[in-house]
């Protein structure tokens, strides 16, 4: 299935729910509420708050992360706000200010 | 399908508020609020809009309710439910495309009419 793709140089300011993976190297502004995975690449950024199964940050993120299965940094990736997952990985490279909480009984 | 210049809200995706820039947009899920993009969007087959629309070309497959203004031409396509208001210089409306409302092109007669 085709996921959905904001690409460079497109907003979405708002609420945004439903089911299939969104990637995002544009911008996305007000809540996110997925069934699926977030993915923010290089460029992008959200300003959100995010409920999904799982989100992936490799551009900027202020808001909060609510994640039912898995919350990932990577190198270059930047978060201010606080995340909840069960499983949070936080590569070198990667910056984050604010709480985060595995305790969320998987 | 997805490439550098477009962006896909897929099926299965809702958003309500506002989108814009300065892309191509392929919509194929369901937006409520307002589109204000520059370049052209299509709204597919499964896609379902409930919007103010304001952009450079529009192409309707699927759904579609509301007030648009294309700067250049609006299509509604085959198979196409459409209602509300329609503005733009070029409004072409296929075969098979539904559609109740008003449309809005530059209209000039010649005098002796």
């Amino acid at each position: 299935m085709e996921h959905t793709y904001v690409g460079p140089g497109l907003m979405i300011d708002g609420e945004v729910s439903g089911r299939g993976d969104i990637q995002v190297l544009g911008l996305v502004k007000g809540a996110v509420n997925l069934q699926n995975g977030l993915f923010i690449e290089l460029g992008g950024v959200v300003e959100a708050e995010v409920a999904a199964n799982e989100v992936e940050i490799k551009g900027y993120v202020k808001g909060q992360i609510n994640a039912h299965d898995r919350v990932e940094m990577k190198p270059g990736g930047k978060m201010i706000g606080d995340i909840r997952a069960p499983r949070i990985i936080i590569a070198d490279g990667a910056t984050i200010k604010g709480k985060i909480d595995m305790d969320v009984g998987a | 399908m997805a490439k550098e210049n477009t962006g896909v809200i897929a099926e299965g995706i809702v958003v309500k508020g506002e989108i814009g820039g300065t892309v191509d947009l392929i919509i194929e899920g369901k937006v409520e609020g307002s589109i204000l993009m520059d370049q052209n969007v299509l709204v597919g087959q499964s896609g379902r809009i409930s919007a103010d629309v304001n952009v450079k070309t529009l192409a309707v497959e699927g759904n579609l309710q509301g007030t648009v203004s294309a700067a250049e031409v609006i299509a509604l396509r085959r198979g196409s439910r459409t209602s509300g208001e329609l503005k733009a210089p070029r409004i072409v409306i296929d075969k098979e495309a539904y559609f109740v409302g008003d449309v809005e092109m530059d209209v000039q007669l010649p005098d002796n009419l």
